[in-house]
């Protein structure tokens, strides 16, 4: 007799569960299938999601299968049953659908499927069959589960339904909502609106096919209603511009901006060429500020939330989407990371929805098997750099035209103010007599001269911040690069301590121990700014304030040592939480402690035994810190000028420490209390800030 | 007894002329090696003062000369440049400010062959032999006879110092072929024992060098040849210039030593006369400072001569002022 | 400073005394002198504003040089720094030299009291064979025959920018006959105090300068006390 390779029904489970791993990802599996089957239509309904014991139905009015088809291909695991390229019979559709194995998982998302169809090609025909995934878990091997397709008389049209059924998986609202905006996003939205945008420009690029009605999914819940009601929306026309890069076949690009209408305001062939399928990738770009929304008819938050919902940069091959691309969190063309370099003129994930169009006749793009992305060759390498490139340019030319505003601004600011003046003199000399005139001349002139003041003032502080920041990033840079020639002192130091001479060891010690003294001072204070500038620490959120006091003056433990100051930290018994970021927090403490430093270092300021006190505590409204010193107070400066820039009682000190910690007070929506002298013999300062605790605080 | 002292000043000239307790300088650069030397000569009056030409490197020291509160001048000689739009211009304009205010000093703006044509420095006579009245009148800016551009360089004076009919030094600033021609048109005497080479012995602007080195040379005809030279500034004096001049057989001696003469500083103090010397400290001088005996040959005593000659033999790899052996 | 040449054979000092508020520094600059054959002593101790205390204590060590580092308040040996120390030590002729880092923040301030304070050296320029070079230098300071770069001479002195903040001012001045390109900081506790109101850019002052000093740091500015108004200069 002959011998056959046999399965394990455990292959079925896991060659699928490993594959397509959610269920909203499975579900557009099958209706992909629909799409192949060339329906126009294909509904999709949820039965008892949360039971735990639920049914999903997917109904499609495509041309169905005859009962050979199912043997022959439905119900073959892993065949397709087209070649790659073929189109469909009908509307000439580019198959999209997964015949294998990705189909496989969706199918086994329940303990039971039914397939009902019914095939165009045998009006009034009807087979149905049934997989029972626990018949297949009680069997040896796969092939011991006799199948039967019924086929039935029916008067209904020829369409397809996959119920599955026994859903033991709970759907929850968050998986429900991810399918609607896949099933939305699945057949391209944009499309839509091509008509209106593009100026039918784009057509050219289409095949000639035998009108294809188009494709949607519906999924029956009210979620999807709402979410269908904010992308069916279109708010193209609220762009403020929009990128296109069009690839031809040839491997030329023309690089494109329009406008808000779909003109073309700037067009360049790209410099290079590219070796991906031809494709159109359109960039909307929106200036999400209430200036730019006061004259408009659709409102700020609307827009904003119809983008949160359309996502980024969206992948349609030959119409569908081909996911992860344009989702949640997916930045594959690094929008942001551009943004990062240039944030003026750069378009983000959150202010921008695009799609790329591709016809992948010759199939250089490749989709994964798990059907999540292509995979990343030449090919797609290509495509994403000829879209880096078209966003470059764009950058480029945005750049200069806001520069040439930022000119063309300067000089109407300038022309609006002589004609000011001109205005005011012709309101002056026919209201003041001219002994009068004198004096209101003079007040005007000194008005406009403190004025200028402050203007020119406000620039030098900017300057200032410009040197300050500068200096900041390269001590930072220098930190890192500190550590080599550390680690080469340590080194060095073992080496010599081997060479000296057994009897000499105890005063090279002595010489030593001072080498890694200071070596280890050296890196303690580099640290220092490594850790003001530390990543995380720049995002805006909880912080906890003991937490962030504690570390800052355990981080300055070396530099208190070194100017012989005890700094005590007496933290509050709760936990205090406020909303901001911690490199504010620490700005300010650590601003607060060097003055406290410099002041014990005044020529002439006597102190014995200098002391830093901190404490928190919160009382019924606020969270309050206080930082105070023996430091013999604020003198040779008014207490309401310590806060100003450029103020300093320290030589060739910049006079900002104090001007930084105001600011960021600010920023955290607090207050600052200074008392420039107390009983502990120094200034004292109380931070007010309010707490978190009624979003986060326990 | 009438002396010159051409000091080391590193980039730049200085000059000092004492004859019969009366004092002459002539140019000076930046620094206080002037101001101590005649502090420690206990020189508390300089009868006159010329400033060749409207150069940092000739002016700054006769600033510090003019606010001097230990040593007075009083007159001064130097041509007004008008071109001369330099802050070192207006810091001179101050220092003359401050001398005038305190009435100490008598500034003549005139430094030409006819006014005041010659100076008497105790036995010592100065000869003003360039430029003439018209030639500085046109200035700087300007074109001469033959159409050439007159420089600040162009209008240093030349100046003549002899005692009686002995041979002379010559004091030749910063001149160039076009001032030197109008000295030489005017059939202006140039001769003299000494030259101080024009331009720290860089090269000239302008013109042929070779021809302006020969040009110059047999109108002075000189047996000593110095260059006031900075060591590592401007890289002088120049091989283009050093070897003409070495080929016609006359001595040559530098107040610093070039580069091109000896990649390393040399730390030898034996052959340098006790003056200061200003490449002394960073072992730059060569012959360092120098004392002209007016009242003799108008050279370096015969002593100091032959000790920079043998420090030269002795510790100086590629001297520039040796001819090669070739040439011998 | 000044080369060896100039004083080609100096003995060092055979004892020396240390003040110097950073133990660490204090000890490493001890060992340095013992590697060349010289004892180091060292005052130790807080002496808040009591200078003469320290004075008293250096004295009593008995050395005849001192090397004193500037900034003594950080780790608070003392509440003024080293050129107050140098500065009473020289009223008594005994010869000191300053050490420091030549931080921004102490350098207009060592301008101030340059002229006070014979040798500065830099840490790490210092070189303990060059002790007694610099213990000559103070020698010479005392005996009123200082060496060329100390030697003070009346200079004009350019205001050429002036910085007017909120509590202090700071002049941009060039100095013809020293380095007439070069703009440096002139404090305005170096100058008489009636003359600082009426300065504007493009006027000239007349001070005692040591134009011979080769550095911008060994710079010192005394009797700074004539003014020579913009206006006052023909042809400007």
């Amino acid at each position: 007799m002959t011998d056959h390779l046999k399965f394990s029904p455990d292959i079925l489970r896991r060659l699928g569960e490993e594959l397509v791993p959610d269920i909203d990802q499975g579900i557009v599996e099958l209706v992909k299938n629909g799409y192949d089957a060339d329906a126009t239509t294909c509904k999709i309904t949820l039965a008892d999601p949360m039971s735990g014991n639920g049914s999903i139905a997917i109904i499609d009015d495509g041309i169905g299968m005859t009962g050979n088809q199912i043997r022959k291909g439905w119900l073959v695991i892993g065949r397709s049953d087209k070649a790659k390229g073929a189109l469909t019979s009908k509307f000439k559709r580019v198959p999209v659908g997964d015949k294998g194995l990705g189909r496989l998982a969706a199918l086994r998302l329940g303990n039971r499927v039914i397939l009902t169809t019914r095939p165009a090609s045998e009006p009034g025909k009807q087979y149905s069959t049934s997989l029972d995934w626990l018949e297949y878990e009680k069997a040896d091997v796969v092939e011991d589960v006799a199948l039967a397709i019924a086929e039935t008389e029916t008067d209904l049209p020829h369409g397809t339904e996959i119920r599955i059924e026994g859903i033991e998986a709970r759907i929850t609202r968050t998986t429900v909502n991810k399918l609607a905006r896949s099933l939305l996003l699945l057949s391209d939205p944009f499309a839509r609106f091509d008509d209106q945008l593009s100026n039918g420009r784009l057509k050219s690029t289409k095949r000639s096919r035998i009108i294809d009605p188009g494709f949607s999914a519906n999924l029956l819940t009210m979620e999807f209603k709402d979410l269908q009601a904010k992308v069916g929306k279109s708010y193209f026309s609220d762009a403020e511009y929009r990128i296109q890069a069009e690839l031809h076949a040839n491997g030329n690009a023309t690089f494109r901006i329009m406008d808000w209408k779909g003109e073309i305001v700037h067009e360049a062939m790209a410099g290079d060429t590219f070796h991906a399928p031809p494709f159109t990738f359109d960039l909307w770009v929106f200036v999400l500020s209430k200036d730019s929304f006061s004259t408009r008819s659709s409102t700020l938050s609307e827009v904003r939330d119809w983008l949160a919902e359309l996502g980024g940069v969206h992948v349609y091959e030959d119409g569908i989407r081909v996911p992860p691309y344009g989702g949640e969190e997916n930045d594959f063309l690094g929008l942001n990371l551009r943004r990062v370099r240039s944030p003026e003129v750069r378009p983000s994930t959150n202010t921008s929805v695009g799609r790329i169009k591709i016809n992948n006749t010759d199939g250089s793009l490749i989709q994964k098997t798990d059907r999540i992305g292509y995979v990343e060759n030449y090919a797609f390498g290509e495509l994403k750099r000829a879209c880096g490139e078209a966003l470059d340019w764009a950058a480029r030319i945005l750049l200069k035209e806001r520069e040439r505003k930022r000119e063309a601004d300067k000089q109407s600011k300038k022309e609006k103010a002589a004609k000011a003046t001109s205005d005011l003199e012709r309101v002056l000399s026919k209201n003041f007599k001219p002994t009068e005139r004198k004096k209101v001349d003079k007040a005007i002139q000194s008005y406009v001269k403190a004025t200028e003041k402050e203007a020119d003032s406000l620039r030098e502080d900017l300057e200032l911040y410009r040197s300050l920041a500068t200096a900041g990033m390269i001590s930072a840079v220098f930190a890192h690069e500190i550590g080599k020639p550390l680690g080469l002192i340590d080194n060095a130091i073992k080496g010599l301590i081997r060479l000296v001479p057994d009897e000499d060891q105890r005063k090279a010690n002595a010489r030593v121990g001072r080498i890694q003294t200071s070596r280890t001072r050296l890196s303690s204070f580099v640290s220092i700014p490594l850790r003001l500038l530390s990543k995380h620490k720049r995002r805006t959120g909880r912080i906890d304030v003991n937490r962030c006091i504690g570390s800052m003056v355990e981080m300055l433990e070396p530099i208190s040592a070194n100017y012989d100051t005890l700094i005590t930290f007496k933290p509050s018994e709760t936990g205090l939480f406020v909303n901001g970021t911690e490199a504010l927090l620490d700005g300010i403490i650590i601003n607060l402690i060097l003055n406290s430093f410099n002041a014990f270092l005044r020529d002439n300021f006597e102190q014995d035994k200098r002391r830093i006190k901190i404490e928190t505590w919160s009382d019924t409204t606020n969270i309050l810190i206080r930082i105070e010193d023996n430091a013999g107070g604020i003198d040779g400066v008014s207490v309401e000028d310590i806060w100003l820039p450029g103020v300093t009682t320290v030589a060739d000190g910049t006079g900002f420490g104090l001007t930084i910690v105001r600011d960021s007070i600010k920023d955290l929506n607090g207050t600052i209390r200074v008392d420039p002298i107390t009983d502990f013999g120094g200034a004292r300062f109380t931070i007010s800030l309010r707490p978190m605790r009624e979003l986060f605080g326990r | 007894m009438s002396d010159v002292v051409v000091f080391d000043v590193a980039h730049g000239n200085c000059s000092l002329v004492r004859s019969q307790s009366a004092y002459c300088v002539v140019d000076a650069p930046l620094g206080a090696l002037l101001l101590n030397t005649l502090e420690d000569m206990g020189i508390s009056c300089i009868d006159v003062a010329f400033i060749s030409h409207a150069d940092k490197d000739h002016i700054a020291g006769v600033i510090g000369l003019l606010s001097s509160a230990t040593i007075q001048l009083k007159k001064l000689y130097l041509n007004p440049d008008s071109q001369k739009r330099t802050k070192i211009w207006r810091d001179l304009l101050a220092a003359v400010s401050v001398a005038e205010r305190q009435g100490s000093c008598e500034v003549i703006s005139t430094l030409t062959t006819t006014m005041p044509g010659t100076v008497t420095v105790g036995d010592v006579v100065i000869h003003v032999e360039a430029p003439s009245a018209s030639f500085a009148l046109a200035g700087s800016g300007s074109v001469d006879t033959q159409g050439r551009h007159i420089t600040s360089n162009s209008i240093s004076a030349l100046l003549r110092l002899k005692q009686g009919d002995r041979p002379g030094i010559l004091l030749a600033g910063d001149i160039d072929e076009v001032g030197l021609d109008d000295a030489l048109n005017y059939d202006r005497d140039l001769t003299a024992q000494t030259l101080v080479f024009p331009h720290h012995g860089g090269l000239p602007a302008s013109s042929d060098t070779t021809a302006f080195v020969d040009k110059i040379m047999s109108a002075v005809n000189p047996s000593l040849v110095i260059f006031s030279n900075g060591r590592g500034k401007h890289d002088n004096p120049r091989p283009e210039i050093v070897s003409p001049v070495a080929r016609k057989r006359c001595a040559i001696a530098c107040t610093q030593l070039a580069g091109r003469c000896s990649k390393s500083p040399i730390f030898n103090l034996g052959h340098l006369e006790p003056h200061r010397a200003y490449g002394q400290p960073t072992g730059a001088s060569c012959a360092g400072s120098m004392t002209l005996d007016l009242a003799e040959h108008g050279r370096r005593p015969a002593s100091y001569e032959r000790a920079h000659q043998k420090f030269i033999d002795d510790l100086v790899e590629t001297p520039m002022c040796r001819v090669p052996r070739l040439d011998k | 400073m000044l080369g060896t040449v100039e004083f080609p054979d100096i003995e060092p000092p055979r004892f020396v005394t240390i003040v110097d508020d950073d133990p660490e520094d204090r000890e490493d600059l001890m060992d340095q002198l013992r590697d060349h054959n010289i004892e180091p002593r060292a005052v130790d101790g807080r002496y808040g504003s009591d200078i003469d205390r320290l004075i008293a204590d250096v004295r009593a060590t008995g050395s005849p040089f001192v090397i004193c580092d500037h900034r003594l308040q950080i780790k608070n040996l003392a509440s003024f720094n080293g050129s107050s120390v140098i500065k009473a030590l020289g009223l008594s002729k005994h010869p000191a030299m300053l050490l420091t880092m030549y931080q921004s923040t102490n350098r207009l301030e060592l301008r101030e009291a340059r002229a006070d304070v014979p040798v500065v050296v830099s840490r790490h320029d210092f070189d303990v064979s060059q002790l007694g070079t610099y213990a000559e230098i103070c020698r010479r300071e005392f005996a009123n025959d200082p060496v060329d770069a100390r030697r003070a001479h009346r200079t004009l002195i350019g205001i050429k920018g002036i910085n007017r903040t909120y509590n202090h001012t700071e002049l941009y001045v060039t100095i013809p006959n020293w380095r007439p390109d070069d703009a440096i900081i002139l404090p305005v506790a170096c100058i008489a105090s009636d003359l600082v109101p009426q300065l504007e850019v493009g006027d000239y002052l007349l001070g005692d300068v040591n134009v011979g000093a080769k550095e911008e740091d060994d710079l010192f500015f005394k009797n700074v006390n004539e003014i020579m108004k913009a206006n006052e200069v023909t042809g400007s």
